[in-house]
């Protein structure tokens, strides 16, 4: 607020002269020039001299250099354009360097469509109206930088996978040829024990390798890189079955598989994704339960779902369940970093399809769609 | 892309010869409303947005292209090109001054004369030469437009505004006129006011008019005498006309002047 004297003189209430001068924002009155022909006392006040000092000057004359030259490259030419301008935030000069931040306000008036008789301007302080600006532009500064940090974070993170995946694989096939040169060797059956074992774990770590390589693939450029061809999938989806009952062969997979035309698609990669889900399904579903496998053709599409029973997956997991490392918080498991969904997602998407999931107390079932040709 | 709709160019009018009219930094075409109308009954008037102001395409926007007037006088060639312009006349406003003679000194034959108003080839003081400005009066402008005096912003909803006294304005929207992307802004003023041409004003072979306003704080009048003594064939008419914008304070006094030069 503005100091106001202890003792304002006796002036009437409707005294405009008393209006003009003290009211609490700066009015000057300007010649078709600019040229200020009458200035109020209290615009005076804030530029530090006196209301008569004033005529005769133009009103950007106060303002320092760059609002000056921001005034007759911008607001000049919009307020003989539009006869006005309104809102603009500008800065008074004071004697001795100090500045004010200020609303400043024009409005020519005329007589005839060209012949502008004067220009009047009002100036309203915006001291602390600038402070909580400044402070909205600052913080707005200080969140691009960290979102800029962030996403740099994140890119690193993934490149740093990409890198860890590949270089990982070297080793690890060493390590594997190694152990199939020992496997050739006469082994006693304490060692042959231990064999199946190195050997499963190698094959657990190859899988994790894999995982972290299409994610990072699938982050990095832009979705994950699929080979389409017009092919034949009843195959490689009894294939992709038929090892899971190997592997587990007391647990029941029924199969409704009925793919009798061509469906042009990855076929490695949507093997890749039927493992994924019948991997879960015998993971997470009731061990005792069946777990059904049906691959058909429905119209224009190829629908692959896999279906469990058991306890229904949470609502607030469900939001979640693509998205890369989700692991099952509720119960402990050794299902790895948690990319499978995510990456059968992303398989989905690379082939224009869907990848959707419905868990009641019934049965919980994945569905995956795709156009059987490219559009 | 085309040049003509990348740089939002209207032509009208008629007659053999073209006139080109360019805006300077801070407004658009608008610039011209009050002076190019004088002349379509005998010339072809052809008015255009720089990329980055008006109604140009943004999205032409390149801030490698645009580092330097270059890109600018680049345009301006275009246009020219795709309107099978020869010895037309040119009139720049500010910076577009220095721009059209870098294109008429890239392009020979484009323009038969260039009317300069309000131009100046550096802003900025430099031994015996005066620009008008320090170098630290200059980074002072370029930091003031961060404050985003205009309340810019890309979520502004326009406001129609309603121009009683002045029905030939019609409604527009309010502060259209100077709108623009306040980063492209930032961009165009850095390249503006930092911008030297002192130094292709000696290859200018085509005749120019310098149009220098009285007490204009963008170009002083010292910029104006010194461009007449550089330009190898040049007219300087000093306009009583004040401030930097004399097509729209003293459009009759402007568009005198520039008759005058072509008769």
């Amino acid at each position: 607020m503005e100091h106001l004297p202890d003792q304002p003189p006796a002036v009437s209430p409707d005294s405009f002269e008393d209006f003009f001068e003290n009211a609490l924002c700066g009015f000057l009155i300007a010649d078709r020039e600019g040229r200020i022909l009458r200035a109020n006392a209290r615009f005076a006040g804030w530029v530090g001299c006196s209301p008569h000092e004033l005529v005769g000057t133009r009103f950007p004359d106060h303002l320092p250099v760059g609002d000056k030259i921001f005034y007759e490259t911008h607001l000049d030419p919009l307020l003989k354009m539009q006869g006005c301008f309104d809102e603009v935030a500008l800065e008074i000069a004071f004697k001795g360097g100090k500045r004010l931040p200020v609303f400043v306000n024009a409005l020519e008036r005329r007589d005839t469509p060209n012949g502008v008789i004067h220009v009047k301007f009002a100036i309203a302080k915006a001291m602390d109206r600038r402070k909580y600006e400044q402070g909205l532009l600052q913080g707005r500064t200080a969140a691009l930088a960290s979102s800029e940090q962030f996403r740099e974070a994140v890119a690193l993170r993934e490149q740093f996978m990409a890198i860890l995946g590949h270089d990982l694989r070297n080793p690890l096939a060493a390590v594997e040829s190694a152990m199939r040169l020992i496997a050739k060797t006469p082994l006693d059956e304490k060692a042959m024990g231990i064999m199946v074992f190195v050997q499963q774990s190698l094959a657990r770590m190859h899988s994790l390798i894999d995982s972290t390589m299409d994610f990072a693939r699938a982050r990095l450029g832009g979705g994950i890189a699929i080979d389409r061809r017009s092919v034949l999938l009843e195959p490689a989806i009894r294939h992709v079955v038929g090892e899971f009952r190997i592997a587990f062969p007391d647990r029941t997979i029924e199969t409704d598989i009925s793919l009798p035309e061509v469906v042009n698609c990855d076929p490695q990669r949507v093997s890749q994704l039927l493992s994924n889900l019948v991997a879960n399904a015998l993971a997470h579903g009731a061990s005792d339960g069946t777990v059904k496998v049906c691959a058909v053709l429905d119209g224009s599409e190829f629908v692959l779902s896999v279906a469990n029973c058991g306890d229904p997956i949470p609502p607030e997991a469900l939001e979640r369940l693509f998205q890369p490392f989700t692991r099952e918080d509720v119960r402990p498991s050794q299902q790895g970093l948690g990319l499978g969904l995510y990456i059968s997602y992303e398989i989905a998407r690379a082939h224009g399809g869907d990848l959707q999931v419905s868990s009641t107390p019934e049965e919980t079932c994945f569905t995956f769609r795709m156009p059987r040709w490219l559009p | 892309m085309s040049a003509l709709k990348r740089n939002n160019v209207h032509v009208r009018g008629k007659g053999e010869t073209a006139m080109l009219f360019a805006h300077g930094f801070g407004c658009d075409q608008n610039m011209w409303r009050l002076v190019a109308p004088a002349f379509e009954d005998r010339y072809r008037i052809v008015l255009f947005d720089h990329v980055g102001a008006g109604n140009s395409d943004l999205r032409a926007y390149d801030y490698s292209k645009y580092a330097s007037l270059d890109g600018y006088a680049d345009d301006i060639v275009e246009i020219g090109t795709e309107l099978d312009l020869k010895n037309a006349i040119f009139v720049g406003h500010s910076v577009s001054a220095m721009i059209g003679i870098l294109a008429a000194n890239k392009s020979q034959g484009l323009f038969q004369s260039l009317v300069l108003v309000s131009p100046s080839p550096s802003y900025i003081n430099e031994g015996d030469y005066t620009g008008g400005f320090t170098r630290a009066q200059i980074d002072e402008l370029l930091e003031s437009l961060d404050s985003n005096h205009l309340g810019w912003s890309a979520s502004m909803a326009p406001v129609i505004m309603g121009n009683p006294d002045r029905p030939e304005l019609g409604e527009e929207l309010t502060n259209s006129f100077c709108r623009t992307d306040p980063e492209i802004a930032r961009h165009f003023a850095r390249v503006t006011f930092l911008s030297d041409a002192r130094g292709i004003l000696a290859h200018c072979r085509t005749p120019c008019l310098i149009l220098q306003c009285s007490n204009d704080v963008i170009a002083p009048n010292s910029v104006g005498e010194y461009l007449h003594a550089k330009l190898p064939d040049s007219k300087l008419v000093v306009l009583n006309a004040t401030g930097h914008c004399p097509n729209l304070s003293a459009p009759k006094e402007t568009i005198a002047a520039i008759e005058g030069f072509l008769c």
